[in-house]
């Protein structure tokens, strides 16, 4: 799939870190065993939470592991409409030609792309959708035709967004949310997420969640990146508290 | 009034929607439309009509019923002339109230039993004011929907798209022999038993059809009209004939059944028959259940769907029949009489210019598969504001080689290509009533219909 192939394990991490790795958290491995059930029985799913606990990371993982060819995933950034998806799903798929400028031939192209084999569809930032978007995915996965799963991930009020919509409330087959790490699973997964913090003392780890981290990966990410810079600079070989105060100083007040 | 029924389903369950759309079967005549999302026009939603009828949508510019006048004639011509029993409408609630109001006039036009789904507690007030009058019924679960079917009367299904009629007998046996007075015994002669016995249940199957047709009806003369009713049973008889010897077969068996009855039937010359002439059993394409379905899959536009039929039927290409009137096809859809004037080669002088030759016509048997579709075209044409029953049968869409290729690719239908009728073989068919062709003949013709093989040395 075009849309997937563009994307490779390094895309997933925020800024694109280097070294940094795929961690097992219990959401990632609770999220892997919901896509299974989901793909089985070409469903829908809904995962969602908050910007930067590593929704997408984690559902491009799994997919990868899951359904590595049969993956279309399709981003909106601002607010789309139905003539956007169409678009946006008629270059995914790959489809040649021109598109149609009719809906009903639209569609009806879509279908036939969709009916060809099996796919999971991937709408990243759902909460953007509106009742009229969300109507065309639901056109696309009503059809009998068609052999798809779908995969709503969202940040923000998505849960809200897609719950008051009833044609998904009874659609959806899974609802997943992701939530920030406690401190307990920061101090358990952060040292096997990236190389640097592998001999870090578990305090530091602590001390860095609490003024910057704050259980989320994006952050995180953050964080590691300019460590890596600063481990690098001043040649050390793995982050103290004067390191980090230096890498809190780049953050900003808040540390985040 | 057809029955009007609402479905309320506050929770847009999915059961509802799915378990509808299961049912979804034009073939029986349960037929779902579920609307495009974001298209809420007249238009937008007759085009959904004609898709969920299973007809083409990708060329609704090109056969022109983008309009919603043309759209919805289209959609009417199809379900009263198909047999829809019911129409389903999916997100009804979301559609306006002129949606609505020309749904019902659907149902009530074709007697189509409709339900309209609304994903919602209620019906919306401005679509409860359309149903004023209407005697609708409201129901409340898919359950109540699925009970009442039982007591619906099924409409029967098409006839199973692979059930065709296409040829798949092995060819018979090249023979030219021309004379019915000793035709099976010479046939005996120069082909062999195996040979023989395949081409003589062929011309044996013809004959008694002939017998069984001529005892049936008046006795055909020398007038045209009755050629033409010969040229019809003729054309019935091989219109589903596998191949050019098979054909040939039937019409010498046909020969021995009017000679039987005491008529002279005259066909073409045997080769030809088989290498030459054009028309039915020999070069058109045998239109099936299977071609049908194609055609009603590829075409939207009743007449455009009609008028590729009508090609296969005849064998010539579109130009040859733009100017067909409707007086040429049968009022039971059944027979296509086609007349025309041969070009006259000969130099003339300049004040006859005007002088036609006689015309000439060509009968085509239309098969049972074909008729729907020609009928379809009626109803479409018959609801034009600018109808005229003397007009041309083709006259409500362009009809020229490339626009009904074009319609016909889409159906992976190829067309023939014989540009005119001037090569059909029914239109060399005569048939004359002759007691008698003399002691001598009549004693050998009897002789040869009785002719029994010995065995094989």
């Amino acid at each position: 799939m075009s849309a997937w192939a563009g994307i490779d394990e390094r895309d997933d991490h925020y800024l694109g870190l280097a070294g940094a790795n795929v961690v097992a958290t219990e959401a990632l491995l609770v999220l892997r065993d919901n896509l299974a059930d989901v793909l089985a029985a070409k469903a829908m799913m809904c995962v969602h939470g908050d910007a930067g606990l590593g929704k997408t990371l984690s559902v491009n993982a799994s997919l990868r592991a899951l359904a590595p060819a049969d993956v279309c995933r399709v981003q909106f950034r601002a607010r789309p409409t139905p003539r956007d998806i169409r678009h946006v799903l008629f270059d995914a798929l790959g489809i040649s030609g021109t598109p149609p400028g009719r809906p009903i031939e639209f569609d009806a192209l879509l279908k036939d792309a969709l009916s060809e084999r099996f796919r999971v569809l991937v709408c990243d930032e759902a909460q953007w959708l509106s009742r009229e978007c969300f109507e065309l995915w639901r056109h696309l996965w009503d059809d009998r035709r068609t052999d798809i799963a779908i995969v709503f991930v969202g940040g923000g009020d998505c849960y809200r967004v897609l719950r008051r919509e009833p044609m998904l409330s009874s659609r959806v087959y899974v609802w997943q949310e992701f939530r920030r790490l406690d401190r307990e699973q920061v101090l358990a997964v952060i040292p096997a997420y990236h190389p640097v913090w592998a001999d870090a003392d578990p305090a530091d780890i602590a001390y860095a969640d609490v003024r910057a981290g704050h259980g989320n990966f994006r952050a995180w990410a953050k964080i590691t990146a300019h460590v890596v810079t600063a481990l690098a600079r001043l040649d050390r070989g793995r982050p103290d508290r004067e390191i980090l105060q230096w890498v809190f100083s780049r953050l900003g007040g808040s540390g985040g | 009034m057809a029955e009007v029924r609402v479905l309320l389903d506050p929770g847009d369950d999915m059961q509802v929607s799915v378990g509808l759309l299961e049912r979804h079967d034009p073939a029986r005549g349960q037929v779902v439309v579920h609307p495009t999302p974001g298209a809420r026009s007249l238009q937008a939603f007759a085009h959904d009509v004609l898709d969920a009828l299973g007809r083409a949508v990708n060329r609704l510019d090109a056969e022109q019923l983008a309009g919603p006048a043309a759209a919805w004639r289209a959609v009417t011509a199809w379900m009263v002339t198909g047999q829809t029993g019911e129409l389903v409408v999916l997100r009804a609630d979301r559609l306006t109230a002129s949606v609505w109001a020309r749904v019902l006039e659907l149902g009530r036009e074709a007697g189509t039993r409709l339900l309209l789904v609304c994903h919602a507690p209620k019906i919306p007030a401005q679509l409860a004011a359309v149903l004023a009058g209407t005697g609708h019924q409201v129901l409340t679960g898919l359950p109540q929907v699925l009970d009442s079917r039982s007591a619906y009367p099924h409409p029967r299904p098409w006839p199973d798209p692979a059930a065709g009629a296409e040829g798949d007998a092995e060819d018979l046996p090249r023979f030219l022999y021309p004379h019915i007075r000793n035709y099976r015994s010479t046939a005996w002669d120069q082909l062999g038993p195996a040979g023989f016995a395949r081409t003589d249940a062929v011309y044996r199957h013809a004959r008694e059809a002939a017998c069984r047709w001529l005892s049936a009806r008046p006795a055909p003369g020398s007038a045209s009209a009755s050629d033409q009713s010969v040229q019809l049973f003729l054309a019935w008889l091989v219109h589903d004939s596998p191949s050019r010897t098979h054909t040939l077969a039937r019409l010498r068996g046909a020969q021995a059944g009017f000679r039987l009855h005491g008529f002279k039937l005259d066909i073409p010359p045997s080769q030809r028959v088989l290498d030459v002439l054009s028309g039915p059993g020999l070069d058109a394409p045998l239109v099936t259940a299977r071609t049908a379905g194609r055609i009603r899959a590829g075409a939207a536009h009743p007449v455009i769907a009609a008028g590729i039929a009508t090609v296969l039927v005849t064998g010539v290409e579109p130009m040859a029949l733009a100017s067909m009137p409707w007086e040429a096809l049968s009022p039971q859809n059944d027979a296509l009489r086609l007349t025309w004037h041969p070009p006259n080669r000969r130099l003339i002088r300049a004040s006859q210019v005007t002088a036609r030759t006689p015309a000439t016509t060509a009968v085509f048997y239309v098969p049972a598969a074909a008729r729907p579709l020609l009928q379809a075209a009626r109803h479409f044409s018959r609801s034009s504001p600018g109808h005229r029953p003397a007009g041309r049968l083709f006259a409500e869409t362009p009809f020229s080689n490339e626009q009904i290729a074009a319609a016909a690719a889409n159906c992976k239908i190829l067309l023939p290509s014989q540009r005119s009728l001037r090569g059909m073989w029914q239109t060399r068919v005569t048939c004359t009533r002759a007691d008698s062709f003399g002691t001598r003949f009549d004693a050998s013709f009897a002789d040869d219909q009785s002719f029994g093989p010995a065995p094989w040395p």
